[in-house]
This record gives C-alpha cells, sequence and structure tokens, in this order.
C-alpha cells in the first residue's frame, strides 16, 4: 500500500508552488495575463496519475485558492471541478497527443476555467470588468513546459 | 466519476450561497486563512528580498546625505509639533468646556504590507497583523498622508484591507474648507463624491477630511482631494473626482488605528 502512493510530498509541493506564483505580484497592466498556475498543475497530476488525484484534489485546492484570491468559498471549486472532471473523461487521449495538440487541448479546457471563475464571479458581488482571454494563450504557452519539467520531475522523485 | 462531479459542485454551490448570502462562514474562512497565511509570506518573499538588498547595499555617503536629510526632516516636524501641542491644549480645554470627551489620540500599530491584490477581484491588500495583536473587523487603517482603508478579514497572523478605492467601499467624508458632508465613494483608481446638488460650494483642490459620522473612521484624518468638479445643468447632481491623499499604490507601512472605546482601556501601551 505504501508503495502504491509515494511522492505525495512532492504533489502537494507543487500545487503550493503553483498557489505562491499565482500570488506574486504582477503590474496592474498585466494582470490579465496571469495564467492559472494551480489549474494547469492540478491537470498535469491528473493526466499522470488520475487514479490518485481527481475532484477531491481539485475541490480542496479550489477552496483554498478562494481564500487566497478571497472570492466566495466555493467559486474556485466549482470551476475547478468541472475542468478536471473534463480532464477525467479525456486524459486517455490528451497523454497520446502531441505537445501542441496537447498545449491546444489545456487552452481550450482553462478558457471553460475562466468563463466559469469570472461569471461566477461577478455572479457573488465582486467587481471583475472584462474575461481575461490573454490568460487562456498564456496557459496554452505553458502547457508543454509544465508537462516537460514536471514529468521529469516526477519521475525522478518516483512519484506514482 | 460522474457522482463525484455533482457532488463537488452541489457542495461548491452550498458553499458560496452560504458564504454570500448568509455570510455564515466568517470563522471557517478565517481559519482557512490561518492555514494558508505562510502563502503570502512566500509570495513576498522576492520583494522583501530585494527590499533588504536596497537597505543593505548603500555606500556610506549615501547614507551619510540620507542621516542629514532625515535630521532636517526631523527638526522641521519638530518645530511643527511644539505649536501641536499648543494647540491640542487648547483643543482639550475647548472641548471640556463644551462637554465632549473625545480624545485625538489611541492606540496604534504599525503594520507592514505582505500582499497586494489590486489584481482581479477588488482593491485590497493584506497585512502582516492578526487577531493576535488584537487587530479587528472594520478596524480603520492611514498611512502617513491620509486614510487608506478598513479591516475586511482577520486571521490569526495577518489582515486583509480593502482600500478606499474599491468599487465596494465608501467613506464619509468632510470639506476641509466649508464642512460640507459627502460620501466618497471608490471607482476602482479615484473616488467620486455622491449625491452633491449643483449649487453646492467645492473646488478643484478641496481638502476632504474623514467626518467621524459611522463611527468607522476617526474624524480629521485626511482623505482625498478633489481634482474634478463638472457641472451640469441638465444632471441634479455634481460629479466631483478626488484623489487619495494615502499612497496607496506606494505604501510600504500603515498604521492601525484602534477607536475610542478601546483607547480607554489600552492607554498603557500606546507607545
Amino acid at each position: 500500500m505504501s508503495n502504491n502512493s509515494s511522492g505525495s510530498w512532492f504533489i502537494v509541493l507543487t500545487l503550493l508552488v503553483a498557489m505562491i506564483i499565482t500570488l506574486l505580484p504582477l503590474p496592474d497592466g498585466w494582470q490579465a495575463w496571469r495564467p492559472s498556475w494551480v489549474m494547469l498543475v492540478l491537470s498535469f497530476w491528473v493526466i499522470s496519475i488520475p487514479e490518485r488525484i481527481g475532484l477531491l484534489w481539485a475541490f480542496i485546492c479550489g477552496l483554498l485558492l478562494d481564500v487566497l484570491l478571497n472570492t466566495s468559498l466555493g467559486v474556485h471549486s466549482f470551476s475547478l471541478a468541472i475542468s478536471i472532471f473534463i480532464i477525467q473523461i479525456l486524459y486517455k487521449r490528451i497523454r497520446l497527443f502531441p505537445h501542441w495538440k496537447q498545449a491546444l487541448s489545456i487552452a481550450a479546457i482553462s478558457c471553460i476555467y475562466i468563463v466559469i471563475n469570472f461569471w461566477l464571479v461577478r455572479m457573488t458581488g465582486k467587481s471583475q470588468q472584462y474575461i481575461p482571454w490573454s490568460a487562456i494563450i498564456v496557459n496554452g504557452i505553458l502547457w508543454p513546459w509544465v508537462y516537460i519539467i514536471l514529468g521529469s520531475l516526477s519521475g525522478y522523485f518516483k512519484v506514482k | 466519476m460522474l457522482v463525484q462531479l455533482l457532488i463537488a459542485l452541489l457542495a461548491s454551490s452550498a458553499l458560496m450561497v452560504l458564504d454570500y448570502r448568509y455570510s455564515y462562514l466568517n470563522s471557517l474562512r478565517s481559519a482557512f486563512s490561518t492555514l494558508v497565511s505562510p502563502v503570502y509570506y512566500l509570495a513576498n518573499m522576492p520583494s522583501e528580498v530585494a527590499n533588504w538588498a536596497d537597505n543593505n547595499i548603500v555606500s556610506r555617503g549615501q547614507l551619510l546625505e540620507k542621516n542629514q536629510e532625515l535630521k532636517d526632516q526631523l527638526m522641521i516636524l519638530k518645530a511643527q509639533n511644539q505649536r501641536l501641542i499648543g494647540l491640542e491644549s487648547d483643543n482639550a480645554r475647548l472641548r471640556a468646556l463644551l462637554g465632549s470627551g473625545r480624545k485625538l489620540r489611541g492606540k496604534r500599530l504599525i503594520a507592514e504590507l505582505i500582499d497586494v491584490n489590486t489584481s482581479n477581484y477588488a482593491r485590497e491588500i493584506m497585512l502582516n497583523k492578526g487577531s493576535s495583536d488584537g487587530v479587528y473587523l472594520g478596524q480603520a487603517v492611514v498611512d502617513s498622508d491620509g486614510v487608506m482603508g478598513q479591516v475586511v478579514n482577520v486571521a490569526s497572523y495577518s489582515s486583509r484591507i480593502i482600500l478606499i478605492n474599491d468599487p465596494k467601499h465608501a467613506i464619509p467624508v468632510k470639506n476641509n474648507r466649508n464642512g460640507i458632508r459627502a460620501i466618497a465613494r471608490g471607482n476602482g483608481l479615484n473616488l467620486n463624491l455622491m449625491y452633491l446638488p449643483v449649487t453646492i460650494d467645492i473646488r478643484q483642490g478641496d481638502l476632504l477630511l474623514s467626518s467621524g459620522l459611522g463611527e468607522k473612521f476617526p474624524e480629521g484624518f485626511p482623505v482625498a482631494k478633489v481634482v474634478s468638479v463638472t457641472r451640469e445643468n441638465d444632471q441634479p447632481y455634481l460629479e466631483v473626482i478626488a484623489e487619495p491623499t494615502a499612497n496607496i499604490s506606494t505604501a510600504n507601512h500603515v498604521l492601525l488605528l484602534w477607536n475610542q472605546t478601546t483607547q480607554t482601556q489600552d492607554q498603557s501601551d500606546e507607545q
């Protein structure tokens, strides 16, 4: 059993780092370019070890993001749950895609994530004027790097 | 798997409704905030390191120059302060005559910014003081030049401040020149004065002070300076834009103020 689930600390560490980078200060004009780090890292783990990482992780990470970004509790867990569910359905295909096609599908899923997020944030009474479309492009560009770097690191730390 | 999704979505929706509509979850939220507050400190580390380098890697000449500059400034402030002491005792005497027991000094605490969140959802900052230092909900926050905002969220070792230029924030003010009262509401960048009739006397350059009404903010702190007044005769209200006097986007340290009721019992740790 213990052999079956090694490297949990590494998964938690990557998610923590993703949350820290989400909070790094950026100039006002660049805010729309801020990528959805937590969603990218979670997607990677769902694609590489779908039997361990699933909706429960998405839900908890969403709650933590809500607290960090001071949105109503449940906003990010809702949108993360939906996007992670889509990835859970598609992970077998996404694994076999070449990197550029992976990047395109992740960008499409992150688009859903961002739009749902925007919608819920507006509904719970925060003021966000526009949908950060540019973040979707950044997510697509970042995905191959996340995939390759986390892939080799998780191989090195023997995360199963 | 679909069942899991449904459970997750239902749980999130329930949380959203409870949190937004009824704010039942404030204790849960502050517990979570305490749990994740190290993340703020870590995210703030790069700028902290840069600050440290700024402070520590300077030449002796620069330090001497700075020292001289500060000494000059201290001299000027001391001179001004002498006048202030007289005025304060005058003021206290007059207030005593009028029978109003408002005190000018309360407990204060310097706090440091650990995160700025002007990003996605609001104009907010995080401070490194929390309920363990006695910070409470709705507490007023000022910097050296004016009112910054108020506390909206308290964890054990950090707290979240909504700035006065947030679109969801409004503060009661009065004009320093003629005492006209108004409500200044944030618009994301500056403040708008709400519901002033076109005939009212307000000019560009007027200083707005906090009026102390509503009992959130202490009276007499500078809040904003009027930068433009637009009179349109077919509109019932003036359009007045005022710029916050506080260094909203550059301040590194801010001051937390305690109101008068707690001041009497905390007088010992005033200085």
